[in-house]
Order: structure tokens, then sequence, then C-alpha cells
């Protein structure tokens, strides 16, 4: 068991050096100083941020000290246009991304796994048909259409004065991102959590819909066919018996993978709603930085994702194993 | 290879499905429009090069060239079916076919002997799209512009004063509250202060009564009587004094009129408006046959901020999206393949080494590694390829993972089954087995792989686009640039833009779902999710 740990992260170290390689040169390809300064910058801006950056000395050593300062967690280089340390930008984003995307995951899994057990149960069927062609319909429209329309009718008509839905067009309130906010005074912040997040968790929970639901059928119906639902049914497990209880037991390896795979998204967050609703997110800091060029803040921050994400590769995979012994013996 | 694709059953299962051909059907359609566009543009491209022709002043064959997609083909956001929206949208229709007639003629009316153009062709080159002046001679043009102005000069008249009625009665609101604030003064409050701005707001009642009756030249309109009473108030209270004539009952006298006034006035502009909308469409009209037919298709649906066709930009932008989906979704499929299949055949280090790259990329988030990859290309050496060839790029890099797995995971087991043993044991090279036994065999993974990339690099291009990492707003156009473009729009409520471009994209990227379903039962039934 111990072996396979291990393996797996020895062989993941190689691919992390590979994505930090990646990243710095992507990041290169242009002089960031001058991409950042302007073509018109003087000569002493440009030296002045070039080194305190250590952008002048050879590669090979600012990859050495990059992959060092990130695994020792040392995130105090500044950012050049908010003139903060970028571990301190990455700290107060993280809560923010959360308070849309925990939810977002939350709700979105109940939702479809449920549905997609009543859909993979009334197989064929009418109701069956209905939900998954609102699935693919659902499914072929923008990601942008929705937050835009959604947007417009709940947050700018129906929300906010009209009082219909308890829905801000956009903005967040930073102590939503305190624990203090939410033990001092929970009904207070959960009516602020609907003013500022409840409006985009809705619109992810309702593009998300689509893509799992399908998912998710497609695992109940693959478990549908199974031997031991034959004999569940053969031994006289009544329908509702065999759906939630055997059934749902025997699908949680796919529903956990997906749910984990979704991990490294509650940090990363989703760009696109972070930047529409203006909520101080961590993809929406890393979209300000590369429009504003902040080199630093956007090396930095795509390290730390994709650090992330072969993290919750590993834990899947442990996880895996552990659940799983003929994964260990391959 | 194809042939054999062909005969296979999953063919023939993918054909008997209905839903399936008519996506393929859809597919088609927005293919052969895209075809029909890219080869106006060789064509152009070609006219121009040898001097030859110019398409972009042939009528049908050039409406859907790049650089006729910034072109005006009406007023600024009218709706679908070229309906002007509301008093606004019906001013600004009127106000745009006129200030283009008049300028048309000024400009035509000063050009001389010197100049190098001839009065027709400066006044051609101020009609809209279809839509011409009149074909009248000059001093007669002339005449009827100076008809025009007089239409619009009373139409003018009668909105400033609906405007400047409306300004009255709010001076009403603000005087009453400044006078009930100063009756109910206490003890702490400053009376020289409430007294002044008092005073001021009955002033401001005078100066709103007498723009009116100037603009309406009726300088008796509200009264002379009730002038003097406001007057004798506002120079009490300048005075000092506190006490001061009940004036409510004047200020009722003054809003009734004012409404009256606005009423009749509204009247006069809701007649005056078709007058001058007839008269626009006589001076510059919407000509008749094939011609108006196609101006009225250009205004199908709408036209957005500045006054640009939707109908024609979200056709333009199909093109583009056929254009991203096929490089992208080829270049990733092919280099995904190839190095899939060459991975799982091989072996070894070569295994090693392919397994290593797609764990990099497919460790990066998809869209921060989009958007690291797009920052190459907003400054530097590289910002010649900003643009479509930066979409490309970025799209390809992330894209070939997908394929690349999938293909790998087949390929080890192809490789395991007995006609590779076979073919390896009559002595077939390796490179002649993977081309011929395995890559013909992933064939259906390809075309799977193809369709759900297809319709991911269309979505992708309106996101990256939004975030100012695609395609550059200013120029062409796309689904991505409408889209973000209607954001501004939706608020004041105007929907065409936003509806067309999503309509279009809807379409398509529902037919290719459709055959991306229909082709992972027919040739990988097994496949979960």
């Amino acid at each position: 068991m111990w072996s396979y740990v291990i393996r797996r992260l020895l062989y993941n170290i190689p691919v992390y050096l590979g994505i930090i390689l990646l990243v710095m040169l992507a990041l290169r390809v242009n002089d960031p100083v001058t991409a950042f300064l302007g073509k018109n910058a003087t000569e002493e801006s440009y030296n002045a941020i070039k080194e305190s950056f250590g952008l002048d000395r050879p590669f090979i050593v600012q990859y050495v000290d990059r992959v060092r300062s990130i695994v020792t967690l040392d995130f105090s280089d500044t950012s050049w246009e908010q003139k903060r340390p970028v571990g301190e930008m990455i700290t107060t984003a993280v809560p923010a991304t959360a308070m849309i995307t925990v939810p977002g995951l939350v709700i979105t899994t109940l939702l479809t796994v449920v549905i997609g057990l009543v859909c993979s149960f009334y197989r064929g069927r009418l109701l069956d048909k209905a939900l998954m062609l609102t699935a693919v319909l659902g499914m072929s429209i923008s990601f942008l259409v929705y937050i835009i329309v959604g947007q417009y009718f709940f947050g700018y008509q129906l929300g906010g004065d009209s009082g219909v839905f308890p829905f801000d067009i956009e903005g967040y309130d930073v102590r939503l991102s305190t624990l203090g906010f939410w033990a001092g005074s929970p009904v207070e912040a959960v009516q602020t959590w609907l003013q500022y997040c409840g409006l985009p968790v809705l619109i992810s929970v309702i593009v998300a819909m689509g893509y799992d639901t399908r998912f998710y059928r497609a695992v109940m119906v693959e478990e549908t066919g199974r031997d031991y639902i034959t004999t569940a049914r053969a031994k006289g497990a009544t329908s509702k018996k065999i759906m939630f209880v055997h059934m749902l037991k025997n699908a949680m390896i796919p529903i956990i993978t997906r749910i984990m795979i979704s991990l490294p998204f509650l940090i990363v967050g989703s760009i696109l709603l972070e930047v529409f609703f203006s909520i101080p997110g961590m993809g929406r800091t890393l979209i300000t930085a590369i429009v504003a060029k902040d080199f630093p803040v956007v090396e930095y921050m795509s390290a730390l994702f994709a650090a992330v994400v072969i993290l919750t590769v590993i834990l899947t995979d442990v996880l895996y194993a552990i659940f799983d012994p003929r994964v260990r013996l391959s | 290879m194809i042939r054999r694709f062909f005969n296979s059953r999953g063919w023939g299962k993918l054909r008997r499905n209905r839903l399936a051909m008519v996506s393929l059907a859809v597919i088609g359609c927005y293919f052969a429009l895209a075809i029909w566009m890219m080869s106006m543009d060789v064509v152009s491209w070609v006219g121009k090069k040898t001097d030859a022709w110019d398409l972009a002043e042939t009528p049908v064959l050039g409406a859907f060239l790049a650089e006729r997609m910034l072109e005006q083909s009406g007023p600024p956001s009218v709706a679908g079916l070229g309906k002007p929206i509301g008093m606004v949208g019906r001013l600004d229709y009127i106000d745009f076919f006129f200030s283009r007639a008049r300028t048309a003629v000024d400009e035509a009316s000063n050009v001389g002997e010197s100049s190098d153009r001839t009065v027709t062709e400066v006044l051609d080159s101020f009609s809209v799209q279809e839509r011409r002046l009149l074909d009248l001679p000059l001093p007669d043009l002339i005449e009827r512009v100076e008809e025009g102005e007089s239409i619009l000069g009373r139409l003018d008249d009668a909105r400033s004063l609906v405007n400047a009625a409306e300004t009255i009665k709010v001076q009403l609101d603000v005087a009453s509250t400044r006078l009930a604030e100063l009756a109910a003064a206490g003890e702490e409050d400053d009376l020289s202060i409430l007294q002044e701005e008092a005073a001021f707001g009955v002033e401001e009642i005078i100066f709103a009564i007498d723009d009116y009756q100037a603009v309406a030249g009726r300088d008796d309109a509200f009264g002379f009587e009730v002038v003097d009473q406001l007057q004798e108030v506002a120079d009490l209270l300048f005075d000092g004094e506190s006490e001061v004539p009940e004036l409510a009952a004047v200020f009722d006298e003054i809003r009734s009129t004012a409404n009256a006034e606005a009423l009749t006035q509204a009247d006069g502009v809701e007649t005056l408006l078709p007058e001058a909308e007839a008269f626009v469409d006589t001076l510059m009209p919407v000509p008749d046959g094939i011609a108006g037919l196609s101006y009225n298709t250009r205004l199908l649906f709408g036209t957005d901020r500045q006054g640009r066709s939707i109908l024609i930009r979200a056709l333009y932008s199909a093109k583009i999206a056929i254009q991203v989906g096929f490089i992208v979704g080829l270049t990733a499929v092919l280099i995904g393949s190839l190095l899939g299949a060459a991975a799982a055949f091989f072996g070894g280090i070569v295994d090693h080494g392919v397994t290593w790259l797609y764990s990099i990329f497919s460790s990066i988030p998809q869209l921060v590694l989009l958007a690291v990859l797009s920052f190459m290309f907003v400054s530097g050496p590289l910002q010649e390829f900003r643009g479509l060839p930066s979409l490309y790029m970025a799209f390809a890099l992330t894209y070939w993972i997908g394929p690349c797995r999938v293909i790998r995971g087949e390929a080890m087991k192809i490789k395991e089954l007995e006609y590779v043993q076979a073919a390896t044991a009559i002595g077939f090279g390796r490179f002649y087995i993977l081309i011929k036994h395995i890559i013909p065999n992933t064939l259906h993974l390809m075309f799977i792989n193809f369709s759900l990339l297809f319709v991911g690099a269309i979505k992708g291009e309106v996101i990256l686009t939004f975030l100012g990492l695609g395609l550059p707003l200013g120029d062409g156009a796309s689904w991505g640039i409408m889209i973000s473009q209607a954001k501004s729009e939706v608020v004041q409520g105007f929907f065409w833009q936003i509806g067309a471009a999503t309509l279009f994209m809807f379409i398509l990227v529902l037919a290719f779902n459709i055959l991306s379903d229909a082709l992972q039962d027919a040739f990988d039934p097994k496949h979960v999710g």
C-alpha cells in the first residue's frame, strides 16, 4: 500500500517540475517587464523591476529559485500591480472563491445524482427522454449567455430593490470571508451570502446540471445491467431499495471520482462567474493579473493551481487503492 | 481506411439514427455556408491582387467579406424586422437617415469642376447599403431636404416643449419641498439659508416657465398673473421675510397647465413622427424587388449599437466558428492520436515521455492554461498572431490531451489482439502495423473526439473573447465578440444581438452534441459519461 502511494508521489514529481517549466517558458516568450511597463518605460524603472523579481539572472537559476519557493510555500514575492505579496493575495482570494464553489458543488452533486438515478430508473421512458433532452439543450447554450441573461433577470429585474429575489447584481462583502462573521451573526451572514453569492451559485448549478446529469445517468444505467441487480430483484427487493441501497452504493466510485476531479476547481473557482459578479476570488485575481500583465501573480498562481490539481490526482489514486485492492497490484 | 469506416457496423447504426442524420444535415448547412464565404474571400483576394474586380462592391457575393463587417446597415439598436423601438428609437431612425441625406446633399453641392468625383458618386457614397437617395436632380433634392428640415424642426420643437413642461413639473416639486422645509423650520435651523433656498426654488419655476414660453412663442401660456405672484414671493423670501403668501393654489394651477401643455405637445410629436418617418422613407426609400428584400433581410434581427446588421454578423460568425472548430479539432485530434498511438505501441521511453507530457498539460486547469497561452500573444514578438492564429494555437495545445489519453488506452488494447500479433509474426514492420492496423481501428474514437473538441473550441472562443484573451473586439465578428458586446445592450432591455448570436450558436452546438452522442452510441457503446 505505502509503496504504491510513494510510487505515485515519485511519479508526479517530474510532472510538476515540467509544469513549472512550461508555465515559466510560456510566460517568458514575451519580455514580461516590457509587457508590463509598455515600450516607453525608462531604463531605470525597467531594470528595477527586472532585478526585483530576479529576471536578470539566468533562466536555470530562476527555475531552481521558483521551485524552491513553491516547495517551501514561500509566496513573499510582491505583485507588480498591487504591490502586495502574492501569498497575501492568494489567502484573501481563496475564501471568496470557496463561498461560491463549495455550495455549488454540493447542490449540483446532490441534485444530479438523484436526477441520474430517476433517469436510469425510467430509462427509455418519456420522463428520461425529456430530462435528457433538456440536458442536451442546456449544454448547447454558452455559459456566458446564462450569466448575462441570469444577471439581467434575477439580479437586475427581479432582484435587488424589487425584492422578488434577494440577489444583488454584483459585489461581495469581505466579511463573508471571515469566520467571525459567520459565528457572530449567522442569520445576517446567510442573508449577505444570498445577496452576493446566491445568484452565481444558482447559475453554476444550472450550467453544471446538464453535464453531470448525463454522466451520472450513464453510470447508473451501467450499474442496472450488473448481475447483482438481477440477484437483488430475484430475491424480491423493492425497486426503491435496489436504487438507493444497492445501486447507489456501487455507483459511489465513479461519483467520488467525479467529485474529486472537480475539487481543484473549488480553489481555481469559476473565472467567468467571479469576473461577472465581481467576486474577488482566485479566478478573478488571475484574469485581472493577466490583463494587467502582472507577471509574478500569473506565474505563482498557475503553478499553485497545477499543484492543487496534482495533489488531488494523487489523493484520488490513494483513495482508489484503499477502496479497490485491484488497483494496488497493477 | 475511409471506405472501411463507411462499411462498418457502427456507420450503419449511425445512419439509422434519424436525429443524428438531421444533425449531420444541419452541420452540413453550416459548413456549406462557411465554405461559400471562404470561397468568396478567395475570389475577392484574387480580384484585389489582379486589380480585375472588387468583390466588396458586388451586392450579394460581397456581403460576407470581412472588411464589410463594420459597415452600417441602419440606425443603431434597431429591433428585429427593422422596427425601431420606442419614441427614442423612432427619432434615432429619422435622424439617422435624414442627417445622411443632408450631408450627402451638402457635399454634392460643393462638388466643383476640379473635384474628381461626380455628384452621383458623392450621393451614392452616402447610401445605406441598398437604400440610396431618391433619384432626383440635385436642386430638387436640395428642395426636398429643406422641406425635411422644416418637418424635423417642428418635431424638435414639439419634443423640447414636452421636455420643458416636464422640467416645470420637476421644479414645482423642488420648490414645494423647500417651502415646506421653511415652514417646518425650528429653532436650531438656520432660517436665512432655508429662505434663500426656497427663493431660488421659486425662481427656478419662473425660469422654466420662461423657457417654455420662449420656445412655444406664446409668452402668456401660463398667464402673466401667475408669474408675477411667484416673483413677488421670491422677492419676499430674498428680503428675509419668512411669512409668505400660500402658494399651493398657484402651484396646482401651474401643474395642471403644464400637464395640459405637455399632452398637446406630445400629441404633436405623435402626429409629426409618422409624417417625418414617411418623409424619410420617401427621401431614402427601401428599394423594390431583390434589393429591397436583401435590405429587409439585413435587418431581420435588427442592428447593434453601431448600426451594423446583426444577421450578417451572426452568419459571418458561423464561418469563424466553423474555422476555429475545424482547425482546432483536426490539429488536436491529429497530434493527440499520433502521440497516443505511438506511446501505446512503442511503450518504454516513448510511452513515459508522452504520459509525462500529457500529465503536465492536463494538470493545469483548462481555462488557466488557455489564459496563460493566450498571454503569450497579448504583446511582444507574437503579437502579430493575435486573433485567430493565437486561438488555434492555444486551443490545439490544450485540447490534444483528451484524444491522446483515449487513443493511447484503446491502442494498448488493440496491441494485444491476435491480428496485431499475427502481423508481427508475419514480419511486418512496426511502423507499418501502427499505420495499417492500429490507427485505422481507433478512427471512430478520433471522430468522436473531433466532434467533442469542435464544440469545445466554439464555446471556448466565446469565453476567451469575453475575457479579453481571444479575438480583439474591434474588428470582424464572432459569436464571442457579439455576446461580449451585447452585455451592455442587455441592461437596456435590447436582446436582439445576444439572441441572434445565441440562436445560431445553439443550433450548431446542439447538432454537434447530438452527433457526438450518436457517434458514441454507434461506435463506442461501452463508454460511460
